[in-house]
């Protein structure tokens, strides 16, 4: 650990060479892995991960550094070889550095430290059975535990000292049904910033039925029919299209280099005016949740979109010097290795007006999106797709036969501006969100969503 | 990190043997926006990652933290994990092969250029880009990226062995805009000689990429003759890789279960794994258990010949490891992985491909790897991009269409196979192809 002294004396040899901020990241993180398949313990890991980040800024210039040489040493040669990325005349930058004092609003109360491995693997053998016993044509089930135990401290040249502990916790489970020359698989997670007590709260057997049965269900599905129609999105990891078709195009990453399609659109009418969407990190111990973000700035609810207007982008310090703008509490890092850049925590459209039956009612001939898999999409254009594990067709204002094989296939702001139905049973769903800074827990929710035309491409014949 | 005493002290907790496997990487990652540096990272890091076996089972721990004072915690939580384990399969620590193939030892001579040469190169890069066609609107990410890593594995079976290897990667992406439409396009190259690299030929083929897909509209739902270029055929085969791994025989998670023997392809495929391709950017003389590494077909003509496996997924299955055991990760387990995994090219010419073409769609881009392709079923529906042809003439080019198949039906089908081979940072490498036929969902 860092004294103060020792903090200082880093962070002033950062800026020897004319930087105007500086900033050390410490990390101490404990990363545990339980892996339940075909009946057996399969994978028991730990990994200690351990290390710093340097950063030095000058206006919105960025050099940035990591070791896992922590000692004092250490951190003095890192700084002093980062610092011949600037050559500039010293300024005259006083500080003391001072430690904020935050209240916990993401405890564990059940310390994932202080679990025995014997009584996780119990949640696993919970999810494990339910699901195998599910159906006979459950041929393959295989459940992890994903842990992340972080210390992080920070200190910088503002004079801050900010730590945060964190405890994410994962339970994920995998389902694969089949049926000769056919394989269907499943998936799901529960996690969050907080411990074990998650995993008492929700019912296990319940989440463990529901994953089984979309596998059994999709496994004698008839493929897509490639086409464009209306389609509705269910809620909870429904939202991964917000976050990767608009969240990402948000991020300051993009909007400061005029990347992004909603660049200098704040106040302009970019989606329906049925349509609003935040991002709120504070939310007590959901999985995109912290104290503090990567730069230990508390974080906070940021709206992003109000009845259909852009109201914020995400932005962190050094973007924040580029656009001359607000830094939004959402700069976060993967680990010491990454350099912090804005990115979401948990986000999600708000609830709407109208019922989910009512979405289904009022749709004459549309595809349901039940179960959403992962995605991705250009910033440059929004153009996005996204892979659907679990899809019906809604035929005559019913839900009819499932499909299977269906992409979703679209434009970010043109999407935003289509929906034309939000209903009120608003569910986050856990994902591992990829950018710039590595590789993060973020949520993604949203109520049930109505989009007036989509193309959904598949490999069923012409229809 | 004091090894005597790791390898005393794990012998007095029962550890009965145990292995150190030590990674050294040193990098630099720099990346420009509109000529200024934007991103200028070093860094130098040192991990351990330690397995041991203990009654039967390989606990594995590893650590970034190296103080010697972590060695008695380290090998305390390796206990407790080999305890939780119910695995059927044995493991192994491997006591070393009889021989090891030579690899051609290449000077890492970019860790010679200062870091403003590298500056400048990109500098020239992004230059080269956007005088090349006045559609090109910026250039969203130019940058230059370099490790070196140095791998240690030591053993209480006395085995030492050490490796040094690294690269450079040159990459771009340039915007291209009209009045009515934005494009992106991307190219890289990987190379240990950073004289190897024609900046020209680079910027060339990222401006062609961004350029040519302005305007492009989806085109009418149906079957087309499909040829994928040789990059895009690579990423498809990288996202199904896993079926020709002994681990996901074991998890009976391959549709290519039983299949040794049996023609899975149409004669013209042939599918290798070769650690000393001399084509590649990295050879391997061990793996990361020790094992010597060798070339083999994976399929031969078309034929199903061989799972990959580490010691650990031959033994279950009775067979020999194929010298394929590597970690994804310094704290991930040893799992099965190709070390540089091709096609073998064959005798036409791309531009031959797309004349034999009557009506069809020549594809030169897919998204979505990682949602879009179900590695156990073969099933796949890629966002693709490209250029429809008519009359064996290029007409125009297309965006937001569907492709969807079967990754071994597709192998069936494959009517040619282009002289085009290139290795892609995935160490995949692959001509391209031509196909009978694939659903495409557009209009």
């Amino acid at each position: 650990m860092l004294s103060k002294e020792e903090a200082k004396l880093v962070l002033e040899t950062c800026l020897e060479t004319g930087g105007d901020f500086a900033e050390i990241f410490l990390e101490d993180t404990v990363q545990n892995d339980l892996e339940l398949s075909g009946g057996k313990i399969t994978k028991s890991n730990t990994s200690l991960i351990h290390g710093a980040g340097l950063r030095i800024l000058r206006d919105d210039q960025e050099v940035y550094g990591y070791t896992n040489d922590t000692s004092l040493q250490g951190l003095l040669t890192l700084a002093n070889s980062l610092k011949t990325g600037f050559n500039y005349e010293k300024l005259n930058i006083s500080f003391d550095l001072e430690e904020v004092d935050l209240p916990n609003n993401h405890l564990a109360v059940i310390n994932p430290l202080s679990l025995s491995n014997v009584d996780k693997i119990k949640y696993l053998q919970t999810v494990y059975e339910t699901a195998k016993n599910y159906h006979e044509s459950i041929t393959q089930v295989i459940a992890t535990i994903w842990e992340h135990n972080q210390i992080v401290t920070i200190y910088n040249t503002e004079g801050r000292i900010a730590k945060d502990e964190r405890h994410h916790v994962r339970l994920t489970l995998n389902v694969v049904a089949s049926k000769p020359g056919v394989m269907q698989t499943a998936h799901d997670s529960i996690g969050g910033n907080c411990g074990y007590e998650l995993f008492d709260q929700r019912d296990l057997v319940a989440f463990a039925q529901d994953v089984a049965q979309s596998a059994v269900t999709m496994l004698e599905a008839e493929e897509m029919v490639g086409q464009m129609l209306p389609v509705v999105i269910h809620n909870g990891f429904g939202g991964v299209i917000l976050h990767e078709a608009c969240g990402h195009a948000l991020e300051a990453t993009s909007v400061a280099k005029g990347l992004s399609v909603f660049c200098g659109k704040l106040g302009e009418q970019i989606a329906s005016p049925i349509v609003t969407a935040v991002d709120d990190g504070t939310l007590p111990n959901y999985w995109g949740s912290a104290n503090i973000d990567d730069e230990g700035t508390p974080t906070r609810r940021n709206v992003l979109i109000e009845n259909g207007i852009l109201k914020s982008y995400f932005v962190d310090k050094r973007n924040a010097r580029k656009m001359k703008c607000e830094i939004t509490g959402s700069a976060r890092r993967q680990s010491y290795r990454f350099s912090p850049t804005s990115r979401m925590t948990n986000t999600f459209f708000v609830n709407g007006n109208s019922t989910f039956e009512e979405i289904i009612k009022n749709t004459e001939y549309g595809f349901f999106a039940k179960r959403m898999g992962g995605g991705s999409v250009n910033p440059a254009t929004g153009e996005f797709n996204f892979a659907v594990n679990e899809g019906y067709m809604i035929e005559n204002g019913k839900i009819t036969r499932p499909v299977r094989g269906a992409t979703l296939v679209g434009n970010g702001a043109d999407i935003l501006k289509q929906i034309d139905m939000i209903a009120n049973n608003l569910s986050t769903g856990h994902g591992m969100c990829g950018s710039l800074s590595g590789s993060i827990p973020a949520d993604v929710g949203q109520p049930t969503i109505r989009v007036k035309k989509m193309t959904v491409g598949g490999r069923g014949g012409k229809k | 990190m004091n090894y005597e005493y790791l390898f005393k002290r794990a012998q007095e907790l029962n550890i009965t043997d145990i292995e150190v496997y030590t990674e050294v990487k040193e990098g630099l990652d720099i990346s420009l926006f509109n000529g200024a540096v934007d991103k200028n990272v070093m860094y130098k890091t040192t991990g351990i990652a330690l397995r041991g076996l203990y009654n039967g089972q390989m606990g594995y721990v590893s650590s970034e933290n190296l103080a010697d004072d972590k060695i008695d915690y380290l090998l305390e939580r390796l206990i407790d994990k080999a305890k939780v384990l119910t695995l059927d399969e044995k493991s192994f620590i491997y006591e070393g092969s009889d021989s090891y193939p030579e690899v051609e030892e290449r000077a890492l001579t970019f860790t010679e250029v200062p870091t403003w040469e590298k500056i400048k190169l990109l500098q020239e890069l992004e230059t080269k880009i956007k005088e090349k066609d006045i559609r090109i609107a910026s250039v969203a990410n130019c940058m230059y990226r370099e490790t070196k890593v140095t791998i240690e594995i030591r053993n209480s079976k006395g085995l030492y062995l050490t490796k040094t290897d690294g690269y450079c990667f040159i990459y771009a992406s340039a915007v291209a805009k009209d009045e009515s439409d934005v494009k992106s396009g991307s190219d890289y190259r990987i190379v240990k000689d950073l004289s190897e690299i024609n900046l020209d030929r680079l910027a060339e083929s990222i401006v062609k990429r961004a350029v040519g897909l302005l305007n492009a509209t989806p085109v009418e739902s149906k079957k087309y003759p499909i040829i994928l270029e040789n990059e895009v055929f690579a990423d498809i085969l990288g996202a199904f890789q896993s079926m020709f791994s002994g681990e996901s025989l074991l998890k009976k998670l391959t549709l290519l279960k039983d299949k040794i023997g049996e023609q899975v392809a149409n004669t013209n495929i042939t599918i290798v794994d070769d650690p000393l391709c001399k084509e590649a950017h990295i050879q391997h003389s061990f793996d990361d258990e020790g094992v010597s590494c060798s070339r083999k077909e994976i399929i031969s003509k078309g034929v199903f010949k061989t799972f990959l496996h580490n010691l650990k997924t031959a033994n279950a299955l009775n067979t020999q490891s194929t010298g394929n055991g590597f970690k994804a990760s310094l704290n991930s387990p040893v799992g099965v992985r190709y070390t540089n995994l091709y096609v073998e090219k064959g005798y036409s010419s791309l531009e031959d491909m797309i004349k034999s073409v009557q009506e069809g769609l020549l594809i030169t881009s897919v998204q979505g790897l990682h949602s879009g392709v179900n590695p156990i079923s073969g099933d796949f529906s890629l966002q693709s991009s490209g250029y429809l042809i008519q009359n064996g003439v290029i007409t125009k080019p297309v965006n937001l269409i569907v492709i969807a198949g079967n990754f071994l039906e597709m192998l069936k089908n494959v009517e040619e196979v282009g002289n085009d081979l290139v290795f892609t940072y995935q160490h995949i490498g692959c001509p391209s192809i031509k196909i009978s036929a694939l659903q495409v969902s557009g209009e």
